[in-house]
């Protein structure tokens, strides 16, 4: 009986809480959250493209670069990258701002969080979606892209016609992976003070003492956003592999 | 003397009017297995040659060579007259010199392979017409109107929205067959297009080839099929070991082996 009075005024206060601005701050956080996921998957998705077709060159040179790439990105924790990207960047940008004059001597200009923040987690997103395009390229039956070679088609059409709309039908559920990541990686970029949703709940936890109810509240929220993709993006794969389904 | 040199220099010069293709000593070398001997072929309009010969013996390799799927360590191709342009490569054997025109040569001789090969992702009608409007900047009106034709001819018109996979491989090489016919080729190139095919099967997608053959199309077949080199074509090729070891016309061909190697892979056929 106890138990059930208690949680009863969890609840209520838990109600209150959300309903006297925390949870519109909560509902800005999401969008902040998706914004970041989705600028950062397209950061990725160009950066991706890029380092697979350097992968799957045959020249040295650029194998050798896409591979770094790769390796380094997965290879080092998340914050770091974007510790980097965000206290570096802002070294940088105060260093060429200070030396033509822009600012004070002692100023300093602060890389644009949003900013700084996207950039680290599309770099990140871009090694993993760079593993995603690769496969899916192998992929490709070898002989669909001889034919394209034989009926005359230069390398951008076959690119255009063949390789591109195959690579993306066979890399939707690796995507759907990265989306996942993704949303994950963005919680870090609350270090840079864009208001997604981990800092949102973060700055509730603080000031309100209830870090037990914001931080549910947020995890549930991160696992609505993770869990939700997974039938968007099964759907897509339907979608995009339709000439594998049988015809109903 | 003078004016026989003239008359050699001048034919060199102008190639023969009739001639579709001519492949003039070609040698093709993977690693250190030297794959094309030297081989030397001419095809004039309207020729329907079959090439011949057991596994490995370098057919598909001198049919990729003639498109330049692979790239010939010497040797000349000419398709209608024009030759294919190399220069020599950073390893010493030649590369093509002038890939546009490699492109554009490659839109005048249609291949058909063995594995089909059409674009997965497309309908059949969409793999009619990708290249023509594509490669040969066709108005996509017409070409629509030629590749529900092709398709009637073939007998597969019913399936024109089907995607690839959902048909069966007989119709997939007709398919095919039609996507090569919407280029309005020059030559028509067969990597043994019935191979792949269950027997069948094998039927449907020689009927078609003898139509094309019939209408005077000129054609270059790799085949296993005895019944279509020696009723359809104009000419039997059999590659032995990456040397043409005879050429001549098949019913001569068939009835008489003009040497040994031949006279046993008919032998091995007919068993
Ligand atoms: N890309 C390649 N790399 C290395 N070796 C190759 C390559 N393509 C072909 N070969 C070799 O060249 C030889 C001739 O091959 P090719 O495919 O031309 O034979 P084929 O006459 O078409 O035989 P089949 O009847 O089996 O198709 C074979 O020994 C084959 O292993
Ligand atoms: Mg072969």
């Amino acid at each position: 009986m106890g138990f059930l009075n208690s949680l009863k005024d969890q609840l209520s206060t838990a109600y209150e809480l959300l309903a006297a601005g925390w949870g519109l701050q909560l509902l800005w956080g999401i969008g902040w959250t998706l914004a970041v996921t989705m600028v950062s998957m397209l950061i990725g998705a160009a950066l991706g493209s890029l380092v697979a077709a350097a992968k799957l060159s045959h020249r040295g040179g650029l194998r050798f670069i896409g591979e770094s790439y790769t390796t380094v990105f997965r290879g080092e924790p998340e914050l770091l990258i974007i510790y980097l990207f965000y206290y570096g960047g802002t070294q940088i940008l105060t260093g060429v701002a200070r030396s033509t004059g822009s600012i004070g001597s002692t100023d300093i200009l602060n890389m644009p969080s949003f900013l700084g923040g996207v950039l680290a987690v599309g770099i990140i997103s871009g090694a993993y979606q760079a593993e995603v395009f690769r496969g899916s390229f192998l992929a490709i039956q070898r002989g669909e892209l001889e034919a394209a070679r034989a009926y005359g088609m230069s390398a951008w059409l076959r690119f255009r016609l063949v390789i591109m709309p195959q690579v993306l039908r066979l890399a939707v559920p690796g995507l759907g992976n990265v989306w996942q990541l993704t949303i994950k990686d963005s919680a870090l970029i609350s270090v840079t003070g864009v208001a997604e949703l981990m800092l949102t709940a973060n700055k509730a936890a603080r000031s309100t003492h209830h870090s037990l109810l914001f931080y549910t509240v947020a995890g549930i929220l991160y696992l609505v956003m993770t869990s939700i993709s997974t039938p968007i993006f099964d759907k897509a794969e339907r979608y995009t592999s339709r000439s594998f389904l049988r015809p109903k | 003397m003078s004016a026989s040199l003239a008359a050699a220099a001048n034919a060199a010069s102008s190639p023969d009017e009739a001639s579709a293709i001519s492949v003039k000593d070609m040698r093709k070398c993977f690693g250190n297995h030297e794959v094309l001997k030297g081989i030397s072929l001419e095809a004039h309009k309207g020729d329907v040659i079959s090439i011949l010969g057991s596994s490995g013996s370098g057919k598909s390799t001198l049919l990729r060579c003639i498109n330049l799927l692979e790239t010939p360590d010497s040797g000349e191709v000419r398709v209608d007259g024009e030759l294919i342009k190399m220069k020599p490569g950073r390893d010493g054997n030649q590369v093509p010199a002038d890939i546009r025109q490699v492109e554009r040569i490659r839109a005048n001789l249609a291949m058909v392979f063995q594995s089909f090969n059409l674009w997965s992702h497309m309908t059949v009608l969409e793999n009619l017409v990708a290249a023509p409007t594509h490669v040969l900047k066709r108005p996509r009106a017409e070409c629509l109107e030629q590749a529900e034709a092709l398709l009637k001819r073939v007998g597969i018109w019913e399936r024109r929205n089907y995607y690839p996979p959902h048909m069966s491989g007989g119709q997939q090489q007709r398919a095919a067959i039609a996507r090569a016919l919407a280029m309005n080729p020059k030559v028509m190139l067969f990597d043994e297009p019935t191979s792949a095919l269950d027997p069948e099967l094998v039927g449907e997608v020689l009927r078609v080839m003898r139509s094309l053959a019939e209408e005077g199309r000129t054609m270059l077949v790799v085949t296993h099929e005895m019944s279509f080199a020696r009723d359809v074509s104009s000419k039997v090729m059999f590659l032995h070991k990456g040397e043409v070891d005879c050429l001549g016309e098949p019913k001569e061909m068939f009835a008489r082996a003009p040497t040994q190697q031949f006279g046993q892979f008919i032998a091995n056929f007919n068993k």
